[in-house]
């Protein structure tokens, strides 16, 4: 089941296919996948390892789930307060209306204390086959940390043994950090592709093919991605764009912001978002016991904010992604009530300011709907500086 | 030559009318819910005023909400460089302007020839606008240009705890039921605005001279109030603060055209 799973409807132009993949019941990928007998497991935390669920010998297609398409949180509000992050609650409530119903698993973590509340309802209310906890030390400095990490890890893939049937092989494991290692790589293309002085793609498109990424088996991915660059190349770059922006903040599946900021003729040329480059940063080592190799990636990769400590490493992160694009500003945003990201986007402006770079704070539920709130603050925003 | 800026608000609409260095005419107009149709009324209206026909302007820059639908404007720019452009106009010392509007707040930060340096707004709340202030009125069953009036007479503040529009009309209900006087309720809701605009401003600093802008800054209260928290003076301005945001937009749209006109000029020779 490692292998190619069979590319459904007929061949279109890669970068068209990619940015306009389908999603959950309509997504002819895991339709395929599931028809052949596989299954599919959903995670969102940055700290769940991809790689130990793809290898498992039973067929496992992770997919990182996201809300994109929710219109209402009407069910999810009877179950969550107001007060709980919008994205939290719309991926409730699509889980909810049975639209992840596909799904055999989803491994969950405590890294976010709203996405954690939720656990219950996925267990009781939505019902899955498999539901795990996976908890996450609170700093990720220190060896004893990290042998917490990694056991966490191997009681995961035990779990999913324990359910489905055998570990994966060091082989099988190999296998798939080699694959994400390739994904990783071409991504890192897809960013240098955006970073030149004429943007080869859009920031929207940009994030609808990394949505496809987190949607379709990687290996298949990789190669509709391998050909999707060589589509980009030859274009012709953005040579008119008014700014390049950078966007900062946490989970954003949806282009709704990058759509709003690009309206104004900036472009979005590159992210320091959880769901974006730091998901992408990071090889994992190929020597050595593979489950070791891929925790040790996990658990080194940029720190989420809910890390005590950590601020320099991401900070250092933000400012060479901020270099290598040349940005002209950064727009963070933040979901309302998601106090780690409110607190580090106002330390990474601040950062950011004292080296003249200018920023922008911006906040807004997952499911917005006020486009002219958010344009007026990111056009003068441009007009202040100077584009 | 004749330069012209809308600025159509939540629950205003304005536009001023300027030829040359001269400021000709200004109309403020309640909005309707379509923006296209209040820019379109008061612009009418202040070309009727001017007496003067919307083919003689050479050139109108729109801002406020729906500003890049606005079908007369060649251009739109965003109400918080209008803002700033509009009060430096009125005072070239201006350096600090806090805008409250119908349903926004937000202090700009301008430099010595009125660009844009600096912003911050209010997020989603009516906490501390227009119209935290209209439903405040509204409870008192008075007019929201009475408020200031009356505020100024108050001693004794009532303490507004709450930061939400619609708990601080039930606070308002509360002490009314109890007997405290309208003066009081008045200047309690004037120094919790006050308060409010202060953690704004302290976001971006504070530099001299300061003023306001906006509808509520016709409410002689809540700028006194505000004077006391910020510890700097409010300068008054030689404008209607209400169409500061219309000012600066036609100030704009002269600079634009004039921007233009150089371009084409070095083009043609």
């Amino acid at each position: 089941m490692n292998g190619q799973s069979a590319v459904p409807t007929t061949r279109s132009s890669a970068v068209e296919e990619l940015s306009s993949l389908p999603l959950r019941a309509d997504n002819p990928y895991i339709d395929a996948w599931k028809e052949k007998g596989g299954k599919v497991f959903g995670y969102v935390c940055s700290y769940v390892p991809e790689e130990l669920l793809h290898a498992h010998p039973a067929g496992l297609l992770p997919i990182r789930m996201g809300a994109v398409g929710c219109e209402t949180t009407e069910d999810a509000d009877v179950c969550l307060h107001k007060y709980i992050c919008s994205f939290t609650r719309c991926l409730l409530q699509l889980g909810l209306a049975g639209e992840y119903r596909f799904l055999d698993g989803f491994v969950m973590t405590d890294a976010c204390d709203q996405m954690r509340r939720t656990y219950e309802y996925w267990r009781d209310e939505v019902g899955l086959d498999f539901l795990t906890m996976v908890t996450i030390p609170h700093s990720v400095e220190g060896e004893q940390r990290f042998a917490w990490y990694l056991e966490e890890i191997r009681r995961l893939g035990e779990a999913i043994a324990e359910r489905y049937g055998s570990y994966p092989t060091d082989d099988h494991l190999r296998d798939s950090i080699a694959t994400y290692n390739r994904y990783r790589k071409l991504m890192l293309e897809l960013y240098a592709l955006r970073a030149q002085a004429a943007p080869k793609l859009t920031g929207a498109e940009a994030m609808r093919i990394a949505r496809a990424g987190f949607n379709m088996p990687k290996q298949t991915f990789n190669d509709r991605l391998e050909e999707a660059l060589g589509e980009l190349a030859a274009r012709p770059g953005i040579d008119d764009s008014r700014a390049r922006i950078m966007i900062g903040g946490s989970y954003l599946d949806d282009t709704y912001l990058i759509d709003i900021i690009e309206s104004t003729g900036a472009v979005v040329v590159t992210d320091a978002l959880c769901s974006g480059r730091k998901y992408i940063e990071s090889m994992v080592s190929e020597d050595g016991d593979p489950t070791e190799a891929i925790a040790r990636r996990y658990f080194e990769h940029t720190p989420c904010p809910r890390m005590i400590g950590g601020f320099e490493n991401r900070m250092e992160f933000t400012r060479r992604l901020a270099q290598e694009a040349a940005v002209d500003g950064v727009i963070f945003h933040r979901l309302p009530f998601c106090d780690n990201h409110a607190v580090e986007n106002a330390m990474e402006s601040r950062e950011l300011n004292k080296l003249d770079v200018p920023t922008l704070s911006l906040e807004s539920e997952y499911l917005a709907t006020d486009e002219g709130r958010i344009k007026t603050r990111v056009q003068a925003f441009l007009e202040k500086i100077g584009r | 030559m004749i330069f012209a800026g809308v600025d159509v608000g939540s629950m205003t609409a304005e536009a001023v009318l300027f030829d040359d260095d001269e400021l000709l005419a200004s109309t403020v107009l309640v909005a309707t819910p379509n923006p296209v149709t209040s820019a379109t009324i008061v612009m009418d209206t202040v070309l009727a005023q001017a007496g003067l026909r919307a083919a003689e302007i050479a050139y109108c820059v729109s801002t406020g909400y729906g500003r890049e639908r606005i079908p007369f404007a060649q251009h739109d720019i965003s109400e918080i460089s209008c803002h700033g452009k509009g009060a430096f106009w009125a005072d070239p010392g201006i350096r600090t302007i806090i805008d409250v509007g119908g349903q926004d707040c937000k202090v700009i930060r301008i430099d010595s020839v009125g660009d844009l340096r600096d912003f911050v707004m209010n997020d989603k709340c009516a906490a501390g606008t227009g119209r935290f202030l209209e439903g405040v009125a509204k409870t008192m069953a008075v007019h929201v240009s009475e408020l200031g009036p009356i505020a100024l007479e108050g001693v004794d503040p009532v303490p507004i705890t709450s930061i939400c529009t619609v708990f601080t009309q039930f606070d308002v209900l509360t002490f009314l039921a109890e007997g405290r006087s309208r003066e009081d309720i008045g200047l309690g809701v004037a120094e919790a605005l006050a308060l409010r605009v202060n953690r704004l401003v302290k976001r971006v600093g504070v530099e001299d001279r300061v003023c306001i802008t906006g509808g509520v800054a016709k409410n002689a209260a809540v700028v006194r109030a505000t004077e006391k928290v910020l510890g700097h003076e409010i300068c008054p301005l030689r404008v209607d603060p209400q169409i500061v945001g219309a000012l600066g937009a036609a100030l704009l749209a002269r600079e634009r055209y004039e921007k233009q006109d150089a371009q084409r000029r070095q083009a043609a020779s």
